[in-house]
């Protein structure tokens, strides 16, 4: 990270090639959609660029690029950018590249349910539950107190839970 | 598969999956971004120009209006809070944009509530009259010592995901200078004139500019 601050490309190379799955795949749960996710996907990495002067030397650097990923995924959600769910409470269309599933009638109905939370309660329970990130890393990055971080996952996951009833547990 | 593990294995399964081709594809905007611009700008640098600038303003204005005393109950309590006020003026210029943060620009904003309170207590009580319009051109004037400083605020922002409190801070950044020059060239010393039309202005300023960023869209999405 510090070559890559410096301006070496290789370093970012190695950062990207070690990150943008895992963010690719972050943005898609966040967005519901393939295309946008990858219109992200490429936003964020230009603002890892662009923004390299702002990272805090000694941070890890995981949290900060999955701060960067949702700051734009919410910016561009605002301005209009990309559909989540239909007015009539449809999903945007299933993406044709999506893998082999072992329940597909779950993956369908999370899919429903994460479009439905609101969007900070979706985001708390991404990157806390599912990408593993502390409620402090968290917070430190989207500018909130740690207990404010855990109320949104806490209540995103008990709505979580009410939205999969009867197909989850 | 446990229950947890099923729910693990369905959000993961959302999340989609790419080969490694088409992933790198999505590289080259960065890389180009990266060609154009090897070096980078530490963040504090905008905070340095933007503090030069205030400082180069504050006194500017400061010299090129006429200097009272009346406004002030004592001598020591004049040159005392224009020290405090130059102290916000640096700390603030650098904390409204430092990474992380979040308990400094609330200090910072509890910063510019002491520093206002101290230059109430210090005023001398002394009313020259005139009407509501010299008041207004007091916070006219603060406005206008400020417009150079609010408009780098609302630019350096641009660079980042700037949240509301970077921004208010920034603007009472942007205000010191005037509030400076006025606590140096206002005859005016009564507590409802300084709170209305020296120290309102800077929120208010602050408050404008939010809404001018908000509209604006972001260069970079960097906390």
């Amino acid at each position: 990270m510090e070559r890559f601050i410096d301006g070496d490309s290789a370093a970012f190379d190695a950062l990207f090639s070690r990150h943008v799955a895992g963010v690719r795949a972050h943005l898609q749960r966040l967005t519901g959609s393939s295309a946008a996710a990858d219109d992200l996907t490429q936003v964020t990495f230009v603002s890892v660029v662009r923004g390299r002067g702002r990272f805090q030397r000694g941070a890890k650097v995981r949290p900060w690029l999955y701060a960067i990923a949702t700051n734009a995924a919410r910016d561009l959600a605002r301005r209009g950018k990309f559909e989540k769910v239909t007015a009539e409470g449809e999903l945007p269309d299933q993406e044709a590249d999506a893998p082999p599933l072992r329940d597909p009638g779950l993956e369908k109905a999370v899919r429903a349910a994460l479009a439905q939370l609101p969007d900070a309660q979706r985001e708390a329970i991404l990157l806390h539950r599912f990408e593993g990130l502390s409620f402090a890393e968290i917070a430190a990055h989207v500018g909130l107190t740690e207990s404010a971080v855990k109320v949104r996952a806490h209540r995103g996951y008990e709505r979580l839970r009410e939205l999969l009833k009867g197909v989850w547990p | 598969m446990t229950p947890d593990e099923k729910l693990q294995a369905a959000v993961r399964a959302v999340g989609g999956e790419r080969d490694a081709g088409s992933l790198e594809a999505l590289k080259a905007a960065a890389h180009a971004e990266l060609q154009t611009s090897p070096k980078v700008r530490a963040w504090w640098v905008d905070g340095v120009v933007l503090l030069a600038v205030n400082v180069a303003l504050g006194v500017a204005a400061s010299m090129m209006m006429s200097s009272h005393d009346v406004q002030h109950a004592a001598s020591w309590s004049k040159y005392a809070i224009a020290a405090c006020w130059f102290v916000f003026m640096a700390v603030a210029s650098l904390a409204w944009l430092r990474p992380g943060g979040g308990a400094l620009r609330w200090a910072v904003a509890g910063g510019f509530i002491v520093v206002a309170l101290g230059t109430l207590a210090g005023l001398s009580g002394a009313d020259p009259g005139g009407s509501f319009w010299n008041g207004v051109s007091c916070a006219i004037a603060e406005c206008k010592v400020a417009a150079i400083p609010a408009i780098l605020v609302v630019a350096f922002s641009l660079r980042f995901a700037a949240r509301p409190m970077h921004v208010l801070v920034g603007g009472l950044a942007a205000a010191s200078g005037g509030a400076v020059a006025l606590h140096f060239h206002c005859p005016n010393g009564t507590l409802a004139h300084v709170a209305m039309f020296h120290l309102l202005p800077a929120l208010v300023l602050g408050v404008v500019m939010l809404g001018v960023r908000r509209f604006l869209p972001s260069r970079s999405y960097v906390p």
